[in-house]
């Protein structure tokens, strides 16, 4: 799959293809997706106990 | 006329709500950003690669000063025949019918032979580089462009660009002045000169299409994948996250037809303003805003209400 | 009660024959938001996941890079290249910017994949659209104010872009006096109005319902 991960100058790039991608960039973008994965699945607040049906904004 | 007050988020049934503190919410949303910014900035710091000076490019790169400056004086050079908005020398960049750059017109002006010779009329005390700027100027401009064309043929040829071993031949006081030019450059006299306005500076336009002229700025960016086909736009230098944001940006010119295009920038700028506005205009365009509605991630956002309040 | 002026004057009691445009716009700026909306303490139950906390940390995120921009600014555009309290600023600065896209893009996907743009919303896509952009072109006039290689290099591959249709004859990317200023005045004074007008949005229409809940 990926070619090459190569030291170029003093930052590791990733190459895959027509891509080439700085190791930290595939870091930041790897640990953007998780976030959203781990966001989705997570609850905000908890399971209503104190829910007031009706009162709609 | 007092506006209406807003119709409310229109719902069949009441909407259920619950106590929520959107105030706390922000301060801890500060306070978490803010612990992540610090923490970064201790880990990683930032990075600040030094700018190139004209005197650390005669240090690094002497040929290449002397062969940019004899391109200035050919008018050989990338920024000699730019066009818009710095001279007329070509008409620039088309998007099919439209000719934007050239329509701009020249609205900062700059003669790529001035950047050479106004630094070199500066020089006081020299009174063979006065003499060869004599000889110079009062040349015809046709025998200055074929002094300078033929060093600078000669330079090409040279073995690694070496003015030492050009052969002899008719390029008039061009050796002279590139020498004196790499000279000026190395003594620190060049970063001055072309500073506008003068004293106080603040515009680098004449500095950086001169230094853009040689190879030394693109060979060094290029050394850390900074380069336009290398999808430099995404990248920093030293070992540090960059713009992935620009991801879409620089990835058209990879790929066929932008990377072979005259016009790739004209139309890559294009493409990117259409895209904008698709994005933009998402609420509006049948079948991109039915899209989240078919991928099906708001049944895991919405995954509680659901279970309450079946789909069908 | 205003003092008497031409038209505006009132008898004792009476209303003016015309609402002042001071009354006028305070009527409207009234009925902007639903009564108690502005700040709310009551949210609907379905706003009951993590991704919902991604427009907050974007906001958060912003007000950051200001006040790291504004300690920058205390030392001035070359203070940090000399100074290692200015470094660390710089740093601040720079980290703050990659949280606040990083934060802005997954709150960007999560409103995509919840078609937030539904029931009247669309203002509220498109100025969190605009805002986007104009934060790219923002970081991007700061890249240019490093004073450093990297402005060298990009303001001199940038200018070809802006020439190629015709902005760089108005937009100078190699003119750092220019593009300081549109750093740290113009552009961020844009996307802060853009920004409010977005809150402003949220709270006037109210949190997106799940898909089957709206009209």
């Amino acid at each position: 799959m990926v070619s090459a991960v190569v030291a170029e100058g003093s930052a590791p790039f990733v190459h895959w293809g027509v891509v080439q991608i700085s190791v930290a960039n595939l870091v930041v973008i790897g640990l953007m997706l998780v976030v959203f994965v781990i966001a989705v699945l997570t609850p905000l607040g908890r399971e209503s106990t104190s829910v007031e049906p009706g009162t709609e904004p | 006329m007092a506006t209406p007050t807003p119709t409310p988020t229109p719902s069949p049934t009441p909407t259920p709500t619950r106590p929520y503190d959107l105030v706390k919410e922000f301060v801890i949303a500060l306070v978490v950003v803010l612990v992540l910014t610090v923490g970064l900035a201790i880990a990683f710091s930032s990075p600040d690669e030094k700018a190139i000076t004209f005197q650390s490019w005669a240090k690094a790169a002497p040929h290449d000063v002397v062969a940019t400056a004899v391109g200035e004086l050919a008018g050989t050079t990338t920024s000699a025949g730019y066009g818009p908005p710095y001279n007329t020398a070509s008409a620039g960049q088309v998007l099919g019918p439209l000719k934007l750059q050239q329509w701009a017109g020249v609205t900062t002006p700059v003669d790529s032979s001035h950047l050479v010779l106004e630094p070199l009329a500066q020089v006081r005390g020299d009174p063979r580089l006065a003499a060869t700027l004599v000889r110079w100027n009062s040349a015809t401009p046709s025998r200055q462009q074929k002094w300078a064309t033929a060093y600078g043929d000669a330079l090409a040829k040279a073995p690694g660009g070496a003015p030492s071993a050009v052969p002899a031949g008719d390029y008039g006081p061009v050796p002279a002045m590139a020498g004196a030019f790499l000279t000026q450059a190395a003594s620190g006299g060049l970063d001055g000169p072309l500073a506008s306005p003068g004293f106080y500076g603040g515009d680098s336009t004449r500095p950086l299409l001169l230094l853009a002229d040689g190879t030394y700025l693109e060979d060094q960016a290029r050394a850390q994948n900074l380069g336009g086909d290398q999808w430099g736009m995404m990248n920093e230098t030293g070992n540090y996250p960059g713009q992935p944001w620009l991801w879409l940006y620089t990835f058209w010119y990879q790929i066929p037809p932008f990377s072979t295009s005259d016009n790739a920038d004209a139309q890559v700028w294009a493409l990117m303003m259409l895209l904008s506005l698709l994005l933009l205009l998402v609420p509006f365009i049948p079948g991109l805003r039915s899209l989240p509605k078919w991928l099906g991630v708001h049944r895991l956002i919405w995954r509680r209400y659901y279970r309450q309040h079946p789909l069908h | 009660m205003t003092t008497a002026q031409g038209s505006f004057a009132r008898q004792a009691g009476g209303e003016p024959s015309r609402p002042s445009w001071t009354a006028r716009l305070r009527t409207r700026i009234s009925h902007v938001v639903p009564p108690g909306q502005a700040l709310p303490d009551r949210q609907p139950a379905y706003v009951a996941s993590g991704i919902y906390v991604f427009g907050v940390l974007t906001l958060a995120a912003f007000l950051v890079v200001l006040l790291s921009g504004g300690m920058l600014a205390l030392g001035g555009a070359t203070w940090w290249h000399t100074s290692s309290v200015g470094h660390f600023a710089n740093s601040l600065h720079l980290w703050s910017v990659e949280l606040f896209f990083a934060f802005m893009v997954i709150h960007l996907w999560g409103k995509f994949f919840m078609a937030a743009w539904r029931g009247k919303r669309a203002l509220t896509w498109m100025t969190g659209v605009i805002a986007f952009l104009g934060s790219i072109g923002t970081a991007f006039t700061g890249y240019l104010t490093q004073s450093n290689f990297d402005s060298q290099w990009i303001s001199t591959q940038a200018k070809d872009g802006l020439n190629s249709v015709g902005i760089g004859a108005y937009f100078n990317v190699m003119n750092p006096a220019q593009m300081l200023l549109w750093h740290v005045v113009l552009l961020p004074l844009v996307v802060g109005l853009i920004t409010v007008l977005h809150l402003v949005l949220v709270r006037r229409h109210g949190v997106v319902p799940p898909f089957g809940a709206e009209d």
